[in-house]
């Protein structure tokens, strides 16, 4: 017997047991989609006054990337990131008058719901919030198509990109032009983001397909599986990330931000299969894609040359030394999950960086119970010179503890 | 038993047989030593001898004949599931590995996930204490 693939085995069990625990069901993701849908059909119902516009919601953030996790405090909300958009031009239309036609319709549509909260106005985004059982808010992004545009910017500063399809100029009320008609807005391109990210773990997700029975019988391409039931090891990472990095930080303010993390680890995501080997590769190589340009650090959006995920990153320095860091931690704590010795007490201490006390025990509960399910059905086995546990060796027979009971 | 395990002594004398080795229920775990004390027609005694281990929060340690000298259990007496004509090798050696696997769990989360049964209650415990 081979001690460290055995090692190696017993760690993805556990790194497999934590994602398990993080992640959010399908029925959340489902729960979310009809949230957003019963806005679409607000937003273009007969009485509407941007119907004429056509309007289009799509989702956008870590519920359009399949990388949502369990809010880690108790009374954590689940956000769900949405795009408004309309039908409508720059020279039409100015950002505030965009933002108010929609704040309008939004605002009806929580009232028809009975929300005890109106709806709250934010810098981009209007924000609903649910006030229900299911603690989800939902900022909407009001927008209009910008391709055009943006590919003429790019042009103008010399830069080209592959993936300006999709993108939407959106408003910011602390724009000086933002009463204005006829200006440039500020550019964003979430659906091009997401299909820069769903490129980067593509023959992950293919393999994926086409190995489970489930999703080929519900689904003709994998093009047509909603994102989040593919649940490669790229998007498991991401998840095991965010939630390390929200252990360590909390709600500060210089806590490494989310598009920074996916983006990282999407760049260094090799399609690896197994989520150790991913969670392994990528926490070593994730930094490599942080480019230096004249003193400063670049992150740059994939989508947009002309964006850098880091520039908070000069106004805000310490935020560059946080992500550095962040990232001295986790290299720390994979290096304490891969090399444990000293039993299952100690595994639980290198445990905390990526999971917390609570989640840490519950982690190793679930994986006992794991265990005691393969004895029970004879798979589990007992290796030849060590009595090591694990898939080689002498099969552990049918037997009952017994004796005393764990008193005080 | 002898060519079984490595690093282990093997004892033999007119009817009793006594067995010292190392045991280490998984790659992360330290090694146990064991002593296994198996008298003819008698049941086997199963020890362990090296460390003195420690108790979840203030508890005793479960599954135990005898807590000061650590002697398992393993298998309901007179069940069926351990007899005479059993290779000691392939039957109590790997349930010492579940033991010790299961009592490594139950200090850290204070449930014994192993299953098992207790001699004053007739009541199966199944995933907790």
């Amino acid at each position: 017997m081979n001690q460290l693939i055995e090692r190696k085995k017993q760690a993805d069990d556990i790194v497999r047991i934590l994602h398990a625990e993080l992640d959010i069901s399908d029925t959340k993701y489902e729960e979310a989609e009809k949230r957003y849908n019963a806005v679409a059909e607000w937003l273009a119902r007969s009485e509407s006054r941007i119907r004429k516009y056509s309007p289009e919601i799509y989702v956008q953030g870590s519920f359009g990337l399949g990388t949502v996790i369990k809010p880690t405090s108790l009374d954590g909300e689940y956000d769900i990131d949405a795009v408004a958009k309309l039908d409508l031009s720059a020279v039409d239309v100015s950002q505030k008058e965009l933002k108010g036609l929609i704040g309008d319709e939004i605002k009806g549509y929580a009232i028809s719901q009975g929300l005890k909260k109106k709806p709250k106005e934010g810098k981009r985004c209007w924000t609903i919030e649910y006030a229900d059982a299911s603690k989800f808010h939902m900022d909407v992004l009001p927008s209009i198509p910008n391709e055009e545009a943006f590919r003429l910017l790019l042009e103008e500063k010399g830069v080209q990109s592959d993936w300006t399809r999709h993108a939407i100029g959106i408003t910011d009320n602390l724009m000086p032009n933002y009463a204005k008609k006829g200006v440039r807005w500020p550019v964003s391109n979430p659906k091009g983001y997401a299909g820069w990210f769903k490129s980067q773990m593509q023959p992950a997700a293919n393999e994926i397909f086409g190995k489970s029975v489930t999703l080929m019988e519900s689904f003709v391409h994998v093009e047509d599986v909603p994102i989040y039931r593919i649940k490669t090891p790229l998007q498991r990472v991401v998840q095991i990330l965010k939630h390390h990095r929200d252990l360590m930080y909390g709600d500060r303010d210089d806590k490494p931000i989310s598009i920074i993390i996916t983006t990282l680890a999407a760049h260094a995501y090799q399609n690896e299969q197994n989520i150790l080997d991913a969670l392994v590769n990528i926490v070593k190589n994730m930094s490599e894609n942080i480019d230096d340009r004249q003193g400063r650090k670049w992150i740059v959006n994939p989508v947009n040359p002309l964006e850098n995920f880091a520039d908070k990153w000069t106004l805000y320095p310490k935020r560059q030394i946080e992500y550095y860091r962040w990232q001295k931690a986790l290299q720390d704590d994979i290096e304490k999950l891969m090399s444990t010795t000293g039993g299952f007490k100690r595994l639980n201490e290198n445990l905390q960086g990526f999971a917390g006390e609570k989640l840490s025990k519950s982690v190793l509960s679930k994986y006992g119970e794991e265990m005691r399910e393969k004895s029970k059905e004879g798979s589990l086995m007992s290796a030849k010179g060590s009595g090591i546990l694990g898939s080689t060796g002498t099969t552990v027979k049918k037997h009952t503890f017994y004796g005393a009971k764990s008193g005080k | 038993m002898k060519g079984r395990i490595i690093d282990s002594v093997f004892n033999v004398k007119r009817n009793h047989m006594t067995w010292i080795g190392a045991i280490s229920p998984t790659p992360i775990s330290s090694k146990y030593i064991i002593k296994i004390d198996y008298m003819e027609r008698k049941s086997p005694k199963i020890f362990i001898l090296e460390p003195t281990l420690e108790v979840y929060q203030d508890r005793s340690l479960p599954h135990v004949y005898d807590q000061k000298k650590q002697r398992l259990c393993l298998y309901l007496p007179r069940s069926g599931e351990w007899d005479s004509t059993m290779n000691l090798a392939f039957t109590v050696i790997p349930w010492v590995s579940e033991w010790l696997l299961f009592y490594e769990l139950w200090l850290v989360t204070g449930e014994w996930l192993g299953g098992g049964i207790h001699p004053e209650s007739s009541k199966k415990e199944e995933a907790s204490e």
